[in-house]
């Protein structure tokens, strides 16, 4: 384990999609590969060997929490953080119980999403 | 990367947003109505949907109202799905107040100016007036799912009422509308309306009676039932569209600076885009990158006349139709035929009222731009012809330069065009060029250029727009068209395209190295497979 380099990313939202690669990457300067939905990310789990996965929990087709589960049945060990606009203490509780390394709120500050990323996937990092 | 970069693509991001927000809270407002009609879970659902993706992202690109509003209705719609589905009275209150709110947080946003990547320019807007309200309603969804604003008026008061607050850009309207009993009514609205309105008439016979009856009654169409949507698109464009679209650009030549403003100043009051230049011999660089429809200029300059100058300009066949209007102070008329044989159009003494300069300006600019449309586009699509393009690329790479500016283009292909032709036919093969073309237009900002540069080719330029930010308008704009039903008799068929994208390099890169390089990522995206977007590695 290097570093944080590159992050694996479903969002269904275009413009949101767009946001986010520019924070990540641009401002970042992480290698980003953005998905449009669960069964994308799946496919590109695979070969784009991400340090961290970063999930919507809401999307068409796969959610959040159905495409965790596909990854890891797919022997994809990678973190996985959510995104959600649902930030209900409750709702992040019933989030974490799946076994994930952070959450991430929307709407994020894209000046500081990267940050955020980095900081969850060090505390993932520390603890092994 | 700098930070100022990001800033800046972060703003057009935003810009982006902004302008699409009143159209989503239309669309809010639209599922609303419809839930408050036919009360479903299914509709709340779809409500809660799009409430969401705007919770999650309105303060991201620095609209937290947006968010607020959005995420207070959601709440009240998951407190209703998570009873008995059905909507409580708490949030048949509370969520009208709460789309309220986020129109007038999509408006505020939305009036905030910028440049924005794959907005839609402003939809034309279109009122219809039927005998029966399913047929109008099964005709506003069609023209909805082009993105028209289409309102269904029910008699003429109702849409006297509606024009009264904001006129349609174009109304369509029954045959039966202009019959001996609606007809005068009908007129006297007309007449009434801040600007004229253009009508389409729809009518179950094609008759010389009935087409005459629609000319009387001021018709710029005439359509039987069932409508070809196609077309009657393609006429709401050309008659609804460019009374909204010009957007003159006047370039001012005047060695005093002072005067150049102030006539800028006027003309750019009644809507012009205006331009000034103090040395008269850069006009050839100006007149390259600002691309005017009209050219107005002080007769008596330092460095060389007016006179001179206009002759130096016409010497380029690119500029031989652009009008020039001199300025001056010389109140001799035999000077002022002189100007005017060597290659002014027309002629205005100073001091020049404003309005007899606006109008002077306008008409000459509404000349030439008609000429321009009539020779530039190509007849099909109604996409710029490959010569005009090429042009305009020559302009924005030299704008992009000069201003440091990103540029990105990119060429489209239809993928088996030719099989397209074959099986269904070649009228079923134009539609879909006029489909591709309609698309692009539409999707796409004022100030991008498509153009149609081959059979089934297309050259897109998107200014002021990187590459990270072109592909994934592109790749939209791609998903969008594969999903487009084309019709060839009583059959469906879908159509694809490949897509090259090449950007501007920072140093070195001319128009034709640019074209070069979409070129072959064409080639790459359709040799691996079509139905893609692939962009080229020039940097």
């Amino acid at each position: 384990m290097t570093g944080l380099r590159r992050i694996l990313c479903a969002e269904d939202d275009p413009d949101i999609r767009l946001v986010i690669e520019l924070a990540l990457a641009r401002v970042g300067g992480y290698e980003v590969r953005m998905c449009a939905d669960g069964a994308e990310t799946l496919a590109a789990a695979q070969a784009f060997h991400p340090d961290i996965i970063l999930l919507d929990v809401m999307m068409p087709g796969l959610d959040g929490p159905a495409t965790l589960a596909a990854l890891r049945a797919a022997g994809i060990r990678a973190p996985v953080a959510f995104m959600t606009a649902k930030a209900m203490p409750d709702d992040v509780r019933t989030l974490a119980a799946l076994g994930i390394a952070g959450v991430i709120t929307k709407p994020f500050d894209p000046m500081t999403l990267a940050d955020e990323v980095y900081r969850i996937w060090e505390r993932q990092n520390g603890s092994r | 990367m700098a930070v100022a970069d990001v800033t800046r693509e972060l703003e057009l991001l935003r810009a982006s947003y902004a302008q699409r927000l009143p159209e989503r809270v239309s669309e809010l407002r639209t599922l609303w109505s419809d839930a408050l009609e036919h009360p479903s879970p299914q509709a709340l659902r779809q409500l809660r949907q799009l409430l969401h993706g705007l919770a999650g992202s309105g303060a991201s690109f620095g609209f937290p109202e947006v968010s607020d509003a959005a995420r207070r209705a959601e709440q009240e719609l998951d407190r209703c799905l998570e009873g008995d589905g059905a909507l409580d009275d708490p949030a048949r209150t509370r969520v009208p107040l709460e789309l309220a709110r986020l129109e007038a947080a999509a408006g505020k946003a939305s009036a905030t100016r910028g440049a924005a990547v794959a907005a839609t320019p402003e939809a034309l807007s279109v009122a219809i007036l039927e005998r029966d309200r399913p047929t109008a309603e099964a005709l506003a969804r069609q023209l909805e799912q082009y993105r028209l604003r289409v309102a269904v008026t029910e008699g003429i008061p109702a849409l006297r009422e509606r024009a009264r607050e904001a006129p349609p850009d174009a109304l369509i309207a029954d045959i039966g509308y202009c019959d001996a009993r609606h007809g005068p009514a009908m007129r006297e609205l007309m007449a009434r309306l801040p600007r004229p309105v253009p009508i389409f008439y729809l009518s179950d016979n094609d008759g010389i009676e009935e087409r005459l009856r629609a000319v009387r009654a001021y018709g710029k169409g005439f359509f039987t039932r069932p409508v070809d949507v196609d077309e009657l698109l393609r006429r709401l464009e050309r008659v609804a569209g460019t009374a909204r679209r010009r957007n003159y650009r006047v370039l001012i030549v005047d060695d005093d600076a002072e005067t150049a403003r102030l006539h800028a100043l006027t003309l750019e009051r009644a809507a012009l885009r205006c331009r000034t230049l103090t040395e008269p011999l850069r006009v050839l660089e100006a007149l390259a990158e600002f691309d005017p429809d009209i050219m107005l200029m002080d007769l008596h300059m330092p460095a060389c006349t007016g006179p001179e100058l206009a002759a130096v300009i016409r010497q380029q066949s690119r500029f031989t139709g652009l009008p020039i209007v001199y300025l001056s102070g010389e109140a001799r008329l035999d000077r002022q035929l002189a100007a005017l044989r060597a290659g002014g159009d027309d002629f205005l003494v100073k001091p020049v009222d404003a309005s007899t300069l606006v109008t002077v300006v306008m008409s000459s600019a509404e000349r030439s731009r008609a000429i321009r449309d009539a020779t530039m586009h190509d007849g099909l699509t109604g996409a710029l012809n490959h010569t005009h393009t090429q042009a305009r690329l020559h302009v924005e790479v030299a704008r992009a330069q000069r201003y440091e500016r990103p540029l990105t283009i990119a060429i489209l292909d239809i993928d088996h065009f030719k099989a397209i032709n074959d099986s269904y036919g070649h009228p079923a093969g134009d539609r879909v060029l006029r489909s591709l073309a309609r698309l692009l237009r539409q999707r796409l900002r004022l100030t991008d250029v498509v153009g149609r540069i081959g059979g089934e080719e297309f050259m897109v330029i998107l200014t002021d727009t990187p590459a990270e930010l072109a592909v994934p308008v592109l790749n939209d704009l791609r998903s969008l068209f594969a999903a487009q039903l084309h019709a060839a008799g009583m059959n469906t068929f879908q159509a694809t395209f490949s897509a090259g994208v090449a950007a501007l390099p920072r140093q070195g890169g001319t128009a034709q190295v640019l074209e070069d390089a979409a070129d072959h990522a064409l080639y790459e995206a359709k040799r691996a497979g079509r139905n893609r977007v692939v962009l080229s590695p020039l940097r």
